[in-house]
C-alpha cells in the first residue's frame, strides 16, 4: 500500500505492507534516529511527534499516518541542539540511547505547556524510560530549556 | 503484524457492515493493545475519519465519541472537571503522554480489560454506550455481556451531575498495571462505587451503595459500614501482582478514604 | 587542574541528541539478512531430531543452523581476560537445551517476515529432561544439567559439575566458631536477593559483513571488543587476524553486554553464507536469553560484644548462576571481597559459598556485582545487631568500620577468581560521608521515625559501601596518543564507552597532562584494528585502569613534544617550558602548531605517537554512604521514597557532572532492584511471565523524587589526578539503606527483595499478632 506523510516537512511516500508500523517504515526509509526499545508500547523510545503530539511509533500502523505530519528528531535540529546544550551542562546524558525521543516528547511539551512544573515534567515524560541518568539531572537540564526564550 | 486486507469505511453503516459480513474482522481504533495481543490479522477495519474523535457536550450529557484518545478525554475542559477531574485522572494513570495519544475511550471500553482503570472511572461516573446497531447500554450491563457481543462502539455518554469523585490506582510504579482501582463518586448523597483489577474486571458493589443512598446525613460510621458492604459483596483474587488477602486490604482502606473524600469536607476528615 | 574536576559538557551527547546514526543497528550494512533465533520452550530438554529441510526450503532463506552443524568447542561467553575464571560449559549449539530460551536454531532470510516463517517451519523433536529450578535443590540433585564431557574449568575454580556446582570457595581469618561462641550479642539471618534485568535500554544487536580484504566485520553492542575478538575466534574455529570488532555507542550496558550475545551468532551466518547480515534481541530475548544478576540466598552471621565492637563475621553464600556459568565464581566472590572488609576489625571472618547451575537463564556481570547481594544482607544484619544491643547505627558504623591507613586481610586472601592482593586503604573517607550523609538526611530529625501525617510515618535508613578499581594484576589497558597536523590529537583507547561517558573522561585526562582543551583531543574507541588492548568496561576499571593508561601516553607524548622543541630551540629540554601550545626558552618560542607543522611537512619529518600500557597493583576502592528516607503508609504498607542522599568517596572526580550521573543512575538501579524489580516465574515450567517491559518494572521519573549526592574531598595518589571509581558504587546501598529505613518506619524486616508493599503490610499484620508467620 501507498502511504503519503510528511516527514519533517518533505512529502514522502512509502509503499508498506498493510501491517507495517511506523517505527520500522521511518527507520527503513533512513530516519535512523527513531530506534526500537521494547516493541510493547512500554518505553518510549520509539517516540516521534504525530501532528505535534508524541506517539509510540512502534504500534502505529504507518497506514494510519496518511495525510499527517510526522516530525522525527531531524527535524528539529536547533531545539535538539538547545537541550543537548543543557544535557551536557547537567551531565544529563549518558548512553544517550533515550535522548533523540525525550527531545521530540520535551519539544512538545514546549509547544503545550511551556511553563510547565515539576510535577507536570515528570508526568508528560513518565512514558520515556531511562536507564542510564536516574532521570534527576535530566529533569533539571529539561527545565532550564523551557525557561530559555528565544 | 500482518494483516491481509485493511478496510478505510466511509461511513459508520459501511463500517458496521464490514464488521457484520465477517466475524473475524478486527476493528482497530488507537490499535496498542491489538498490536501486543494479535499477530496475523485477516481483515483489519480503520475507524478513523467517520468523526468519531469528537466529544460534545450538551445538557444533560457529554458525548465521547469512541474514538477519543485518552488524552483528548484528559484535557478536555468539561471533562477534566467532571467529578473532581476523576474520568481524567483514570485516563492520566494509565502509561505515560504518548500511549495516552494514541489509547482510545472506545479501545479502552471495548477491550474490556481486567486491568482496565477507565472501565472502573466510567462505571462510577454512570456511562452508558451508544452503539451503531444496539440500543445504548448501561457500562455495567455492557460488561456482564461482552462475550460475543459485537458492534461498533460510537460514543460514550455521562451524564453531567454536580457532585463529587475520587479515582484512586495503586500501582506498584506509575506505568504498571493496577493492583487494585476504585473509583466513587457522590451526587447529593446517591454513591456510586467501582471498584477493578480485583483481578477480576471492574465491578459496581450496588449493595454497598444502595444503603448509602438510604442514609443522610451519612455518618462515619455509615461509610465504615458502606466499605465492609463492598467487600462482601465483591469477588477478591490472587495473581502475580497481588494475593487476595492483599488486596481486600488495600481495598478496605483505600474505600474508606474516598468515600470520607466525597462525604465530608477537610475538617470533618 | 584547568580540564579535570571541570563539568564540561560530553563530547558525543550534542550528536547522539540529535539523532545521528551511531549504535549498532545503525551501521547494519545495506541488504543485510535478517538474522533470528530459534529458542527453547523448554526449561531443559535434549535435542531428539531437528526438521529444517522445510524452511531451507522457503524463498529467500539463506540458511538454517542446528547443532549438528558446529563442531563441539566448550568455550564461555562470559567476556573475561584469558584463561577464564568461568567454566568453559557452552556450545554455540548443543543438542541440550537448558532454559527457556536457549539457543536451538539459526535462521537468516532476506527480511524479517522470511526469517520468521522459517522459524516458523523448523521441527524439533524434545525429550523432556528433569529441570532444576530452586538453587536449594540444585546440589546433588539426580538431573545434572551439564552431563557432556567437554565442560571444564580452566583453572581449579570449585567446579563439580556431577553435582551442578559451577564454583565453590571458602577461606577464614580466626576462629569464626570460638569468637561467636564469645559473644554477647549473635544475629543470624538469610537474605534472599532475585534475578534483577540489566535493560538497558539499547537490546543486544550486532552486524557482520565481510570487507574489501575479505575480513569478517562485526559492530556489536559489546563492552569488551577484545574478548569477544578472540571468543568468536575459539568458538568458531576461525582464524582471530581474520576478525576486526566494532564498538559504536552503545545504549547503555552495566555489564549485561560484557558477555557475548549476537556477536557469535552473526559471525557464523555470515562465514556460512559469505553474506552481510543483521540480529537485533527483542526485548523479550533480553529478559530471557541474555544475562541477569545472580540471585543469592545469603546468610549472615554478625557477632557483637555489647559495647558495640563487632568481633565476628560469618558469611554462606548460595548464588545461581543458571544454565551456563558465566561469572559464576567472580560474582560470588565479589560478595565477600568487596562487602567484608567494610568491618576490618573483627577478629575472625568466614566466607563460604556454592554457585550451582540450575535451568534458569544465565546470570552474568551486572553492576555492582557480587557487592549488592553482600551488601543487603551485611549492612541489614548490621542493623539487625544494632537493634538487638540497642544501639545507634551511625555509632555502630562510626566504631567498626574501615578508616584510612588501614587494610584488611581480606584483600589479600580473596580476589576475583584468584587470590587478591593486599592493600591499605590511601583514601578512605567514609568517616564524613558517613557524617556529612547523616546532616544531608536530616539524620537527628527522622531517625528512627517521625509521624507525617495521619496512618504516615517517615523514616530514614543507612547503608554504607565500598567497590574496587578495577582487578589488580589482571585488568590491563593501554591508549595511544597521536599527534596530527596543527597540534590536535587523537586518543585511541580499547577502553569502551558503552554510555559512562568514558570518552569523554579518558579525553580530559589527556588535555590535562597535554596542558590542552577538550576540543583538541579527538577520541577513537572501540575497533580492535585500530584502538590498543584493554581488557574493556568492566569491574569499575575504565577511570583508574584506563586513566591511568592514558595519563602515562598523554605524559610522555608531552615529554616527546619538549624534546622536539628543544632541538628546533637550539636548546635542551630542561631550558623548554610549554604550556600546551607555546614552547618558551630563552633561545625563543615555538607554538604547538608551527612545531608540528614542520614535524609533518618541513624538517626531520616524522609522526609522533606514543603509547603506554597500565596494570594496577592494587584496586582503590571507592567507598560510599546512602540515606534513604522513606514514607510508610501504616494501614495498607505502600512506601514512598522521599530521597536519596549518597555521600561518596571516589577520589578526584574527572568530571563532577559526570560522575554524579553515575553514581544517580546506580542509585536508581539500586532502588529499582530494592523496591520493583523481580522476574516471575511461572510456577512450573520455568518460564518467566514478566520478560517484557508491560510487567517488568523498572523506576519511572515518577518515583525518583529526589536524589542528594555530593562528594567527598579525597586524593587517590595511585590514581589518574586522583581518581578512583565511581561508575558502581552507586548501586550498592539502596537494598539495605531502604530496607533499614522501612524497619525504622514500622518495625518489619524485610529480607527477600524486592521490598514490595505487599510484604510491609504483612509483616505489620504479623507484628500486630493479626497473622501467622511465614506463608
Ligand atoms: C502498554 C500499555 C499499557 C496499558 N496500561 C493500562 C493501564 O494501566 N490501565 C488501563 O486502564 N489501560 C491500560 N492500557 C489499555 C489502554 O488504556 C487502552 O485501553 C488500550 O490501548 C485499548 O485502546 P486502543 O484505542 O488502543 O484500542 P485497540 O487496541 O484499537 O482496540 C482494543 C479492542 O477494542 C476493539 N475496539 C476498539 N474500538 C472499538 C469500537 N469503536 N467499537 C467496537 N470495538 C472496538 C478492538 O477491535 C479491539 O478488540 C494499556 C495499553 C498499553 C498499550
Ligand atoms: S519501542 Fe515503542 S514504546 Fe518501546
Ligand atoms: S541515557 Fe541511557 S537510557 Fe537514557
Amino acid at each position: 500500500m501507498i502511504v503519503n506523510v510528511d516527514v519533517n516537512g518533505r512529502l514522502r511516500s512509502f509503499d508498506v505492507p498493510p501491517g507495517a508500523f511506523l517505527l520500522d517504515v521511518l527507520r527503513e526509509a533512513g530516519y535512523l534516529s527513531i530506534r526500537r526499545g521494547c516493541d510493547t508500547t512500554s518505553c518510549g523510545i520509539c517516540t516521534v511527534l504525530l501532528d505535534g503530539k508524541p506517539v509510540p511509533s512502534c504500534s502505529y500502523l504507518a497506514i494510519r499516518a496518511e495525510g499527517r505530519k510526522v516530525t522525527t528528531v531531524e527535524g528539529i535540529p536547533e531545539e535538539a541542539a538547545k537541550l543537548a546544550r543543557h544535557f551536557g551542562e547537567e551531565g544529563a546524558d549518558q548512553c544517550g540511547y533515550c535522548n533523540p525521543s525525550l527531545a521530540l516528547a520535551v519539544y512538545a511539551l514546549k509547544q503545550t505547556r511551556p511553563k510547565a512544573t515539576d510535577e507536570e515534567i515528570r508526568l508528560w515524560l513518565v512514558g520515556n524510560l531511562c536507564r542510564c541518568s536516574g532521570y534527576q539531572s535530566q529533569l533539571v537540564a529539561i527545565k532550564r530549556y523551557l525557561e530559555e526564550r528565544p | 503484524m500482518r494483516i491481509e486486507t485493511i478496510l478505510k469505511p466511509a461511513s459508520l453503516e459501511d463500517a458496521y457492515k464490514a464488521i457484520a459480513a465477517d466475524k473475524n474482522a478486527v476493528m482497530f481504533a488507537g490499535g496498542a493493545w491489538i498490536k501486543l495481543t494479535l499477530k496475523d490479522i485477516a481483515t483489519a477495519v480503520i475507524l478513523d475519519g467517520l468523526g468519531l474523535e469528537r466529544i460534545a457536550v450538551g445538557d444533560k450529557t457529554v458525548e465521547i465519541g469512541a474514538l477519543a484518545t485518552l488524552n483528548d478525554v484528559a484535557t478536555h475542559p468539561v471533562l477534566s472537571g467532571l467529578y473532581g477531574g476523576m474520568i481524567a485522572e483514570s485516563c492520566r494513570r494509565v502509561m505515560g503522554i504518548n500511549v495516552q495519544n494514541v489509547a482510545t475511550l472506545g479501545g479502552s471500553v471495548m477491550g474490556g480489560y481486567a486491568f482496565s482503570d477507565i472501565l472502573t472511572a466510567l462505571l462510577a461516573a454512570d456511562a452508558t454506550l451508544r452503539f451503531q446497531k444496539h440500543e445504548p447500554m448501561k457500562l455495567a450491563e455492557y460488561l456482564q455481556r461482552k462475550v460475543n457481543f459485537r458492534d461498533l462502539l460510537v460514543a460514550i455518554s455521562i451524564p453531567l451531575k454536580n457532585g463529587r469523585g475520587v479515582f484512586r490506582k495503586i500501582a506498584r510504579t506509575r506505568l504498571d498495571f493496577a493492583i487494585l482501582n476504585l473509583a466513587v463518586t457522590n451526587v447529593n448523597g446517591l454513591y456510586l462505587i467501582a471498584v477493578g483489577a480485583r483481578p477480576g474486571v471492574a465491578r459496581l458493589a450496588t449493595l454497598a451503595a444502595d444503603r448509602l443512598n438510604e442514609i443522610h446525613p451519612v455518618s462515619v460510621f455509615d461509610i465504615e459500614k458502606a466499605v465492609a458492604d463492598a467487600l462482601a459483596e465483591l469477588d477478591f483474587g490472587s495473581n502475580n501482582r497481588a494475593a487476595e488477602d492483599y488486596r481486600r486490604a488495600l481495598a478496605r482502606v483505600h474505600l474508606l478514604r474516598a468515600l470520607k473524600e466525597v462525604t465530608f469536607d477537610d475538617r470533618q476528615r | 587542574m584547568n580540564v579535570v574536576n571541570k563539568p564540561l559538557a560530553s563530547l558525543d551527547g550534542k550528536a547522539l541528541m540529535m539523532g545521528r546514526p551511531a549504535y549498532t543497528d545503525d551501521f547494519a550494512a545495506p541488504q543485510s539478512l535478517v538474522v533470528k533465533v530459534l529458542r527453547s520452550p523448554h526449561p531443559f530438554a535434549r535435542i531428539v531430531s531437528i526438521e529444517t529441510d522445510e524452511a531451507r526450503a522457503i524463498k529467500g532463506v539463506a540458511c538454517v543452523l542446528t547443532h549438528k552443524d558446529f563442531k563441539r568447542i566448550s568455550f564461555t561467553r562470559a567476556g573475561q581476560g584469558y584463561p577464564e575464571p568461568s567454566p568453559h560449559d557452552k556450545f554455540v549449539l548443543d543438542e541440550y537445551v537448558r532454559y527457556v530460551g536457549d539457543e536451538v536454531a539459526i535462521v537468516a532470510g532476506v527480511d524479517s517476515s522470511t526469517a520468521e516463517a522459517a522459524l516458523a517451519a523448523i521441527k524439533v523433536k524434545y525429550e523432556l529432561l528433569t529441570h532444576v529450578l530452586d538453587m536449594e535443590t540444585a546440589v546433588g540433585n539426580p538431573s545434572v544439567i551439564h552431563p557432556e564431557p567437554e565442560a571444564r574449568e580452566m583453572f581449579p575454580i570449585g567446579f563439580e559439575p556431577k553435582k551442578n556446582i559451577a564454583a565453590a570457595y571458602k577461606m577464614n581469618v580466626g576462629d569464626v566458631d570460638a569468637v561467636l561462641k564469645k559473644c554477647d550479642v549473635v544475629v543470624k539471618q538469610t537474605y534472599r536477593t532475585t534475578a534483577q534485568a540489566h535493560v538497558a535500554m539499547e537490546p543486544h544487536a550486532a552486524n557482520a559483513r565481510f570487507d574489501h580484504q575479505n575480513r569478517l566485520v562485526i559492530y556489536a553492542t559489546t563492552q569488551t571488543p577484545v574478548h569477544v575478538r578472540r571468543i568468536i575466534s575459539q568458538a568458531l574455529a576461525y582464524p582471530i587476524a581474520n576478525i576486526r570488532v566494532i564498538k559504536p555507542r552503545v545504549g547503555g550496558g552495566f555489564g549485561g553486554k560484557q558477555a557475548i550475545a549476537a556477536e557469535l551468532i552473526v559471525a557464523a551466518v555470515a562465514i556460512r553464507t559469505g553474506l552481510p547480515c543483521r540480529y537485533a534481541f527483542t526485548r523479550k530475548e533480553v529478559f530471557e536469553s541474555s544475562y541477569s544478576r545472580h540471585p543469592m540466598n545469603i546468610e549472615m552471621t554478625l557477632g557483637a560484644m555489647k559495647d558495640g565492637t563487632l568481633k565476628a563475621i560469618d558469611c554462606k553464600v548460595l548464588s545461581d548462576t543458571g544454565a551456563y556459568g558465566e561469572h559464576a565464581l567472580t560474582v560470588f566472590m565479589v560478595t565477600g571481597s568487596k562487602v567484608l572488609p567494610l568491618y576490618n576489625k573483627v577478629e575472625a571472618v568466614r566466607f563460604a559459598g556454592t554457585v550451582v547451575y540450575t535451568n534458569h537463564t544465565p546470570a552474568g556481570a551486572y553492576r555492582g556485582y557480587g557487592a549488592i547481594q553482600g551488601n543487603f544482607a551485611l549492612e541489614s544484619a548490621v542493623d539487625e545487631l544494632c537493634a538487638a544491643l540497642k544501639c545507634d547505627p551511625l555509632a555502630f558504623r562510626r566504631k567498626n568500620m574501615i578508616r584510612e591507613g588501614e587494610t584488611s586481610p581480606i584483600f589479600a586472601i580473596m580476589g576475583e577468581g584468584t587470590e587478591g592482593t593486599a592493600m591499605t586503604m590511601e583514601t578512605c573517607k567514609l568517616p564524613f560521608c558517613v557524617d556529612r550523609g547523616a546532616d544531608l538526611s536530616d539524620w537527628a530529625h527522622n531517625h528512627p521515625r517521625r509521624i507525617v501525617a495521619k496512618n504516615r510515618v517517615r523514616a530514614v535508613g543507612m547503608a554504607i559501601a565500598m567497590q574496587g578499581s578495577g582487578i589488580p594484576l589482571i585488568d590491563m589497558a593501554s591508549a595511544t596518543v597521536k599527534l596530527n597536523d596543527d597540534g590536535f590529537y587523537n586518543l585511541l583507547v580499547g577502553a569502551t564507552d558503552i554510555g559512562q561517558k568514558s570518552d569523554t573522561i579518558l579525553a580530559q585526562i589527556a588535555a590535562e597532562a597535554l596542558g590542552t582543551t577538550l576540543e583538541k583531543i579527538v577520541v577513537t574507541s572501540s575497533d580492535t584494528d585500530v584502538t590498543p588492548f584493554d581488557t574493556g568496561a568492566y569491574a569499575s576499571s575504565t577511570t583508574y585502569v584506563s586513566g591511568n593508561a592514558v595519563l602515562k601516553a598523554a605524559t610522555k607524548m608531552k615529554e616527546t613534544l619538549v624534546a622536539e622543541a628543544a632541538q628546533v630551540l637550539g636548546t635542551t629540554r630542561d631550558q623548554v617550558a610549554f604550556d600546551g601550545s607555546t614552547f618558551v626558552a630563552e633561545t625563543g618560542r615555538l607554538t604547538l602548531k608551527d612545531l608540528s607543522n614542520r614535524l609533518f611537512y618541513n624538517h626531520d619529518q616524522k609522526q609522533l605517537s606514543v603509547t603506554e600500557s597500565f596494570c594496577g597493583h592494587k584496586s582503590p576502592p571507592p567507598f560510599m554512604a546512602g540515606f534513604a528516607t522513606v514514607e510508610v503508609d501504616l494501614e495498607t504498607g505502600e512506601v514512598d521514597l522521599v530521597d536519596y542522599v549518597s555521600v561518596v568517596d571516589c577520589g578526584t572526580t574527572i568530571n563532577p557532572k559526570l560522575a554524579q550521573g553515575q553514581v544517580e543512575g546506580g542509585i536508581v538501579q539500586g532502588i529499582g532492584m530494592t523496591l520493583f524489580e523481580e522476574p516471575v516465574y511461572g510456577k512450573a515450567d520455568g518460564k518467566t511471565v514478566n520478560s517484557d517491559l508491560l510487567s517488568y518494572k523498572i523506576p519511572t521519573r515518577l518515583e525518583i523524587r529526589k536524589l542528594t549526592t555530593e562528594f567527598a574531598i579525597s586524593y587517590e595518589e595511585s590514581g589518574p589526578y586522583g581518581a578512583k571509581s565511581v561508575a558502581e558504587i552507586g548501586i550498592d546501598t539502596p537494598p539495605a539503606a531502604i530496607a533499614n529505613a522501612i524497619y525504622n518506619a514500622v518495625g518489619v524486616r524485610v529480607r527477600t527483595l524486592p521490598i514490595t508493599p505487599e510484604k510491609i503490610w504483612r509483616g505489620m499484620q504479623i507484628r500486630a499478632g493479626k497473622m501467622e508467620e511465614s506463608k
